[in-house]
């Protein structure tokens, strides 16, 4: 008994010391290779294929619950292209996209500045500032729909009071206001990044540039648009870029708060993807548009990297 | 201002630009945080006086009525639950898949090398939508829907290309001679990494745990589509559930909110300084 259970350990020990000598004579690339081979195989498998998966089935007549299929080639993107609601889609996800990368950037912007100045409490205050980026988009949402409450908003309340509006509001309800009301949100919830991107890059700026400016007696606003901007430049360009990519894409924020509604009118190539594949059971439409937006997307990105990523390598 | 400032002393400018910076960071931090002032307060007065014309500000009392109510009469504990297990599922599959890969991006010279590390940009471009659909049916055949094991797999690939290039920032910071100095003294590689690397990098280690753990308890849109079963709902689509289900109740459901948030929030104090030196190294 004894005897075994001392055979296996010491078996185990020598296997294990073998293994480990072999693992140490395999050559650098074998290793580097095993090492991110588990990576590797987990975004083949749950992101190289599914993308493949959905080019197929968006060439296919083909419902979720799949049954009977049959490959149709381009006859639903050909469908989509002809369709009123996909340009709605289209054209709501460039307004959606437009207004919420200008919201975040412009109180990103501010805030980052803000932040880099010496104060008492920074910490706390850098803290708080960057609070909503940690709240969950659920919970994002729901603040803000009780806010804007049509009934008992607190945010119709402090508008009527301010007598910007004459009466209150259902924001989210509203075929003209739900577009500005999901901006707003979006905003709120994803400036943060900004701010954290342009104070990362605010503390790398050499305090010397502005001394010997200050020597050469360059006022304030001089300070800000020769040195402080240029060096924002490069970072400026990445949080766009990203903010785009990431904001064209977003499901959450308009689902939660409006589902793309009332009728068609906060509807994006998301929300109208998930609508047709989830809800109308139609796998090979719902694919075709979210293929549809992927390349539109890669459209923007293309657009955006000649129009500004030119001149100079952005660090 | 340039009318004025010949007036001012310099002592005097120096004074009005503090109470300006002063005044500027107190009014933003406190019209940033609005929503959640009002959110908090909404949850802990009287439920009468939510729904009143003109709102009430100030709660005329504090009762915590609310929470009770969430606890006994909704399954929020139980979605609390499964968002803290898929969480840490996450936290733990992230970790094991990207410490390997990160750690031999940054020391070992393989093919393919210069393409890991620059995966991560190319993938954070893909819609999500592009991806769920698909892996919906994926799972489907392999069963892998209404499963919170399912769930977690999915947040690992998304927070894996993040980890990957967060935890390569903190093993290249740490020099390779001491690894060179512990191979001469005959450490193995595995002793190296266990007893060098991982104690060295505990730092970016902990950040990307609560990097995942951020999008796990965050993520909505692969929970909907993933499970249908409301006993293994996580926190997202229990609370979205509870609005559909009960629209007047907001003092409970913001109650489910204002817990929701807290988790998050606090790390964000703990792990601050790590956050920015992740995000501004994760552009360049």
């Amino acid at each position: 008994m004894s005897y075994a259970s001392d055979f296996i350990t010491t078996a185990k020990r020598e296997f294990r010391y073998l293994a480990r000598r072999e693992f140490d004579e395999l050559q650098e690339n074998t290793v580097g290779i095993l090492l991110v081979l588990p990576l590797v195989a987990t975004l083949v498998a749950l992101y190289l294929y599914p993308t493949v998966q959905a080019i197929i089935y968006s060439l296919q007549d083909i419902s979720i619950f799949l049954g009977d299929s049959e490959v149709v080639g381009l006859a639903n993107y050909i469908d989509l292209l002809r369709s009123g609601t996909f340009y709605n889609a289209l054209w709501n996800g460039i307004i959606y996209t437009a207004g919420s990368v200008f919201l975040t950037v412009v109180i990103g912007v501010a805030t980052g500045l803000l932040l880099n100045r010496t104060f008492t409490g920074e910490r706390i205050a850098t803290g708080l500032i960057l609070v909503p980026y940690m709240v969950p988009t659920v919970a994002a949402v729901i603040l803000f729909r009780w806010m804007l409450d049509g009934l008992y908003g607190v945010g119709n309340y402090a508008l009527v009071v301010s007598t910007l509006i004459d009466e209150p509001i259902a924001w989210l309800a509203s075929t003209r206001y739900a577009m500005p009301a999901l901006i707003l949100i979006s905003g709120w919830r994803l400036y943060p990044f900004v701010t954290m991107l342009v104070l990362a890059k605010l503390q790398t700026i050499p305090k010397s540039y502005y001394e010997s400016a200050r020597l050469m007696g360059a006022s304030r606003w001089e300070m800000f648009r020769h040195i402080t901007l240029p060096q924002l430049r490069g970072v400026l360009f990445v949080a766009i870029l990203l903010r785009l990519v990431w904001t064209f894409n977003l499901f959450d924020i308009i689902w939660l708060g409006t589902q793309g509604g009332p009728g068609n009118a906060t509807e994006t190539l998301p929300i109208m993807a998930y609508r047709l594949t989830f809800i109308g059971n139609d796998l090979g439409e719902g694919a075709s548009v979210a293929v549809v937006t992927f390349l539109v997307l890669a459209v923007i990105v293309y657009g955006y990297f000649r129009l500004y990523g030119t001149t100079e390598e952005p660090r | 201002m340039t009318s004025l400032s010949p007036q001012l002393t310099q002592q005097q400018r120096h004074y009005l630009e503090r109470i300006a910076t002063y005044t500027a960071v107190i009014v933003t931090t406190f019209v940033v945080l609005i929503p959640l002032i009002w959110g908090f307060l909404s949850t802990v007065r009287p439920s009468e006086e939510l729904f009143s014309w003109p709102p009430v500000i100030v709660p005329s009392e504090v009762t915590f009525e609310n929470y009770h109510i969430l606890f006994e009469q909704t399954n929020f504990a139980l979605y609390f639950r499964n968002s803290l297990i898929v969480a840490i599922t996450t936290i733990i599959l992230t970790l094991l898949i990207a410490i390997p890969a990160a750690y031999a991006v940054s020391r070992y010279e393989f093919h393919g090398r210069r393409y890991i590390a620059n995966l991560g940009v190319l993938i954070y471009m893909f819609p999500l939508i592009l991806l769920g659909i698909p892996l919906f049916i994926i799972f489907q055949n392999i069963g892998l829907t209404n499963s919170l094991f399912g769930l977690a797999l999915a947040h690992t690939a998304f927070a894996l290309p993040f980890a990957l290039l967060l935890l390569r920032v903190f093993f290249l910071d740490i020099t390779p001679e001491i690894e060179e100095s512990a191979r001469l003294a005959g450490a193995s590689r595995v002793t190296i990494v266990t007893k060098i690397i991982l104690p060295l990098s505990l730092p970016g280690i902990v950040a990307t745990s609560i990097f995942a753990f951020f999008l796990s308890w965050n993520e909505y849109f692969f929970a909907l589509i993933i499970l249908n079963d409301s006993a293994l709902y996580t926190l997202p689509l229990g609370i979205a559930n509870l609005i559909d289900m009960a629209t007047t109740n907001w003092g409970m459901i913001l109650g489910g909110v204002m817990i929701m948030i807290l988790p998050p929030v606090l790390f964000v104090f703990l792990v601050y300084k790590h956050l920015i030196k992740g995000f501004g190294v994760s552009t360049v």
